[in-house]
């Protein structure tokens, strides 16, 4: 029996390597795609160059694709579906709820009223990602609030004043694109809602790689204990979790990630909630495995579907709008003939 | 060893349990009785650290329980509730492993090879080590229970707390169930178990205890004190007592 729970545990890792081994060359592969060409040749002496100091055999404007457009746009996709998937599969454990996402708890939207807000006073880029970071903390920490203070139960309190406070940061989002001006900010709100990775810049890449490694670390240090938390608090604690430390540390963290994300892409929805529930099929539900899992997948994911947003058709689609169209059947997939329920 | 003294404890303004003394020794399994909201889980929740009494303490071999850190205190004493039913499918090897938590410490914060191990004797020592892989909430009740007092031994603890832990079951798990604790206890482990059936506690308890509005009504050996009496303070109703087998059992009969 004890060779066969070894066995079990060293075919999960070798899943984990598998997606990582893919992620790379998920990687590889879309530094090739777009509209400049680049030959593997060219790719490999425009990265080693900086060593090798060979002459240039390509042209100035593929080398600034390259590290300007297309590394930037690829490593936020990368860190954004991770970071979007890592939240999701930490919410869904913290408050016991396969339905859970970052979606839920009010972050999205939260970050939403935060960008549109700063379009209609028109700041500039860097206040955008700010303002829609900031609020969305907010939201969260209100959610988090009203959520404590409800009677009975909790988890459903929560969900509730997520609901809740989600519907009012629409409702402001909705009043400031009422007021917004018709010609400039209108689009740019509009499009920001949509979710998207065009014009990622490096300092993007910069700004959302140091947030959601902050955010990202102590989960993976902490993922033992929330499988503790996802069998209930009076449990858990009876088990020596200090369950509201380790609940409070994995939602400030799971909501720093949300929050970078959304920042730097605009909403992204589903991946959220299908990127983990679509681990759990693979790897089952312990966070031990779920969670690296989910954080590979995730990246592979937003990265393939970016992929798609920017070279299927001469105009690019929006990512949100991708995402929701092949997340939301694939989760009626899981949650009806996907096997066995979560 | 563990020493209830002087435990008392208000939710609000509501006194749910007043001046509770008792000990439950190595060995033992006590068994206590109560009508429903006598106070019951109020008290085991309070032996668990998991809410503060107002008055009295609540100490395992003189250590004072509410002055120990979580692990530590979970390495004391477990709990075992009457089912548990956790959202997400984990196997039977993790819900153990899960009892391993207060065993890790910073240096090691996942559970590794030599925790499987253990995990692994400790379900064998159970009798379901072949169950180890199977998904938890797809066993029988009974099964359920085992897991969950193997996940209990994990922890190292010596006293086991449990929430009528067989109330849930059919007849021949019960039986099954209790004659496991009952050998837990011959092997040193301290069982402090509530229950709503009388002549279940009769055949298994060493001793009983039985808690009325908040406070211990009456104590002591369940051939001492079970009697027709016993079970009209206890839940008012009329009963004839049947012993059997030489008074290894007794049966209360209600009576029209």
């Amino acid at each position: 029996m004890a060779a066969g729970t070894v066995n079990s545990d060293r075919r999960k890792k070798l899943i984990i390597v598998f997606m990582a081994v893919l992620l790379l060359l998920g990687i590889i592969v879309s530094v090739f795609l777009g509209q400049f060409d680049i030959t593997p040749s060219q790719l490999w002496g425009i990265i080693t160059s900086r060593f090798t100091g060979v002459e240039p055999f390509w042209t100035s404007q593929q080398e600034h694709v390259l590290w300007n457009v297309r590394m930037p746009r690829i490593l936020t996709a990368c860190l954004v579906g991770a970071a979007l998937s890592c939240a999701g599969c930490v919410y869904q454990g913290v408050f016991e709820n396969p339905m859970a996402a970052p979606d839920f708890l009010g972050a999205s939207s939260g970050a939403a009223l935060g960008a549109a807000l700063a379009i209609l006073l028109g700041l500039g880029e860097a206040m955008i990602t700010a303002l829609a970071f900031m609020i969305s903390l907010a939201t969260i920490c209100l959610v988090y609030i009203i959520g404590s203070r409800t009677r009975g139960n909790r988890t459903v309190g929560l969900v509730l004043a997520g609901l809740m406070v989600s519907a009012l940061a629409q409702a402001g989002v909705s009043f400031i694109k009422l007021v917004a001006d018709q010609t400039n900010q209108l689009p740019e709100i509009t499009y920001w809602l949509m979710g998207s990775l065009t014009g990622t810049e490096n300092k993007d890449v910069l700004f959302a790689g140091i947030t959601i490694a902050i955010g990202m670390i102590p989960l993976l240090l902490l993922r033992w204990k929330i499988n503790v938390l996802t069998v209930g608090e009076e449990e858990a604690s009876s088990m020596g979790v200090k369950v509201p430390e380790v609940r409070a540390v994995s939602l400030i963290c799971a909501t720093l990630l949300t929050a970078s994300a959304v920042s730097v892409s605009g909403m992204i929805g589903w991946v959220g909630l299908v990127v983990p529930h679509f681990c759990r099929k693979i790897t089952g539900n312990n966070y031990l495995f779920l969670m690296p899992a989910s954080v590979l997948t995730g990246a592979f994911f937003l990265l393939m579907v970016d992929n798609i947003s920017r070279n299927l058709f001469v105009a690019e689609v929006p990512i949100g709008i991708l995402t929701a169209v092949i997340g939301a059947p694939f989760f009626i997939y899981l949650i009806t003939k996907g096997g066995e329920p979560v | 060893m563990m020493k209830v003294s002087g435990l008392s404890f208000s939710y609000g303004s509501k006194e749910v349990l007043h001046n509770i003394s008792f000990e439950a020794v190595s060995g033992e399994l006590l068994c206590v009785l109560g009508h429903n909201g006598a106070g019951k889980t109020t008290l085991f929740r309070c032996m668990l650290g998991l809410l503060k009494p107002e008055n009295g303490s609540v100490s395992i071999d003189g250590a004072d329980i509410t002055a120990m850190k979580p692990a530590e205190r979970a390495r004391c004493i477990a709990y075992i509730p009457q089912a548990a039913r956790p959202v997400f499918a984990y196997s039977v090897i993790d819900m153990v492993l899960m009892g391993m938590t207060p065993r890790l410490d910073r240096g090691h914060l996942n559970p590794g090879s030599e925790e499987r191990k253990t995990a692994i004797r400790i379900l064998d020592q159970m009798g379901i080590a072949d169950l180890a892989e199977r998904d938890y909430t797809k066993l029988s009740g009974g099964e359920q229970q085992l897991v969950l007092i193997a996940r209990a031994l994990a922890q190292g603890a010596e006293t086991l707390i449990m929430d009528e832990p067989t109330s849930s079951l059919d007849y021949g798990n019960q039986m099954k169930v209790q004659r496991r604790l009952k050998e837990l206890a011959s092997e040193g482990y301290t069982i402090v178990q509530s229950s709503h059936n009388p002549e279940q506690a009769f055949v298994f308890a060493d001793r009983v205890i039985c808690i009325k509005d908040g406070r211990i009504f009456r104590e002591g050996k369940p051939r001492d004190i079970m009697d027709e009496q016993l079970i009209k303070d206890l839940y008012g109703i009329d009963v004839e007592m049947i012993s059997g087998g030489e008074d290894k059992a007794r049966f209360f009969l209600i009576r029209e």
